[in-house]
């Protein structure tokens, strides 16, 4: 049985890897920035403000707040496209619940959990 | 007892009249020399029996092919497109009732899983579905083709349509070359492209027929082509033709639109109308990526047009470059403009290459050279 010839398959198969290193560039560079979220900011003055930073495409953001003491109830907002959330809210330990997906991508989603104990600071005004 | 039995994976019907119509030819033209060939065609499909042009083909799943070969006894089964269902038959038969076997290795089902690269890495998604193609496709298929390429029992011959496509794709994948192996190519049909002698002026018409469903049919390639064409100051004097169907059609054709001599034919063009389209042109603009012997450029041969494409794959097994053709580099642009600028100054070669393309493809590959070859793989040598 006559054996493969391995050199000359390997010649062709190199002569190969320049356009497939070539192709895989362009793929590397245009690929779309992975899902991530990154932080949750939030901030404390006469509201309870939240903003979420997260890395994707075409990213819409969401919150849940649930009081830990259940005198208000959970707060779900849904997605939007602002990654900035604003409640106007008692005193209280709550639950942050901070999501991010994108929009064009089916169960595509990250969150994360914090909790605050918000102290309601009186406006100036 | 039934003699010869071709089990594919496409057979010709009035309904799909291109499924491997090139395994359709041979059937004929082995009932014209007098060998007759049932077919079944593996499918999972309940379907009924088809007659097509004096063939009848029948369609089967494994369990019935076997069950098929079980109760008709048969000389020789002819397989194209092979893989393990197709053969599942051949392993219930115990051995004293094995048939004969010729294999014919056509292309993707004997090479491996990163060939055509340039087809699944536009995005992520497609690379991951061919990573685990490689997995559950490309791994049992090279397990199948080197388990039947040595075990002794089976009574088995292996041909390949070009010595390149064997030991460039195949026996690098499978690892192992079989005892009995043959190459003949893939039938260039002389008598539907029949030669026309060129006149010097059919090298300023250039056409190319080609699909455009995928990146290996190097589409884009003949695009930046006459892009890089219309710099020249003769490029007013040539005439483009670009024929083929296919998702990429629009979004690669888009930038000739601009180019008044440059007419774009979008939609699928049945074999019987190509050699027309072979009569009003002197060039064949065919670059390919992937081509285990590159039938297109044979055809347009045989009909006396001079070859523009790559030296890939089998190519170069049947065009030599300012001989039989014109070769690029792979991927090679100004190669390619260059050899369209050589044929435009120079009109003697030009028509010297024309006539020796369609004398060379003849020869190497015409209906007579390719079937008579065949004939003898399926019916002489058996042991």
């Amino acid at each position: 049985m006559a054996g493969v010839n391995w050199e000359k398959a390997y010649h062709d198969l190199e002569a190969h890897i320049e356009g497939i290193l070539i192709e895989t560039s362009e793929l590397v560079n245009n690929a779309s920035p992975k899902l991530r979220l990154n932080d949750v900011y939030i901030e404390q003055s006469h509201t309870l403000d939240i903003i979420i930073d997260a890395t994707g495409e075409q990213m819409e953001y969401a919150v849940d707040l649930i009081d830990r003491k259940g005198k208000i109830e959970t707060i779900k907002t849904g997605y939007q496209k602002s990654n900035t959330f604003s409640f106007d809210i008692p005193k209280g330990r709550y639950t942050i619940t901070a999501y991010a997906k994108e929009s064009q991508k089916e169960n595509s989603r990250v969150f994360d959990k914090s909790t605050v104990n918000f102290k309601k600071v009186a406006s100036n005004e | 007892m039934h003699n010869y039995l071709m089990i594919c994976n496409a057979y010709p019907t009035m309904g799909n009249l291109y499924a491997n119509s090139f395994l359709h030819r041979r059937v004929k033209a082995y009932q014209q020399k007098g060998l007759f060939v049932d077919v079944v065609v593996i499918t999972t499909k309940v379907k009924k029996d088809e007659f097509y042009d004096g063939v009848h083909i029948k369609y089967m799943d494994e369990y019935q092919i076997a069950s098929y070969l079980q109760e008709h006894s048969f000389k020789t089964v002819l397989f194209h497109f092979i893989n393990p269902k197709m053969f599942y038959g051949i392993d219930q038969l115990p051995s004293h009732r094995k048939p004969n076997i010729v294999v014919w290795l056509h292309g993707f089902e004997a090479e491996a899983w990163h060939r055509r690269y340039y087809n699944f890495l536009s995005d992520v998604g497609q690379l991951d579905a061919q990573l685990q193609r490689k997995e559950i496709v490309f791994e049992p298929q090279r397990e199948f083709l080197r388990d039947i390429m040595t075990r002794e029992e089976l009574n088995i011959k292996f041909v390949y349509v070009s010595k390149r496509f064997k030991e460039l794709y195949v026996d690098p994948f499978v690892g192992v070359v079989p005892e009995r192996n043959y190459v003949i190519h893939n039938i260039i049909d002389d008598a539907l492209f029949t030669y026309k002698k060129k006149t010097k002026d059919d090298r300023l018409n250039i056409c190319s027929i080609r699909p455009y469903t995928a990146k290996n049919y190097a589409n884009d390639i003949t695009v930046d082509v006459i892009k890089k064409l219309s710099t020249k100051r003769y490029f007013n004097k040539l005439e483009f033709n670009l024929y083929g169907d296919g998702k990429l059609f629009n979004v690669i054709t888009n930038p000739l639109k601009m180019f008044d001599n440059v007419h774009l034919h979008k939609g699928f063009v049945k074999q019987d109308d190509i050699p027309e389209i072979h009569q009003a042109h002197g060039i064949f603009l065919g670059p390919s990526r992937h081509d285990s012997q590159g039938v297109s450029l044979g055809e347009a041969m045989s009909s006396g047009l001079v070859p523009v494409t790559n030296a890939i794959g089998g190519i170069p097994e049947f065009i030599e470059h300012k001989k039989t053709g014109m070769l690029a580099e792979r991927d090679n642009l100004d190669d390619m403009v260059d050899a369209i600028d050589y044929l435009y100054k120079h009109t003697k070669e030009f028509k010297k290459i024309s006539q020796q393309a369609a004398a060379s493809i003849r020869k190497q590959a015409g209906v007579e050279t390719v079937i008579n070859q065949e004939i003898e793989v399926i019916t002489d040598g058996w042991s």
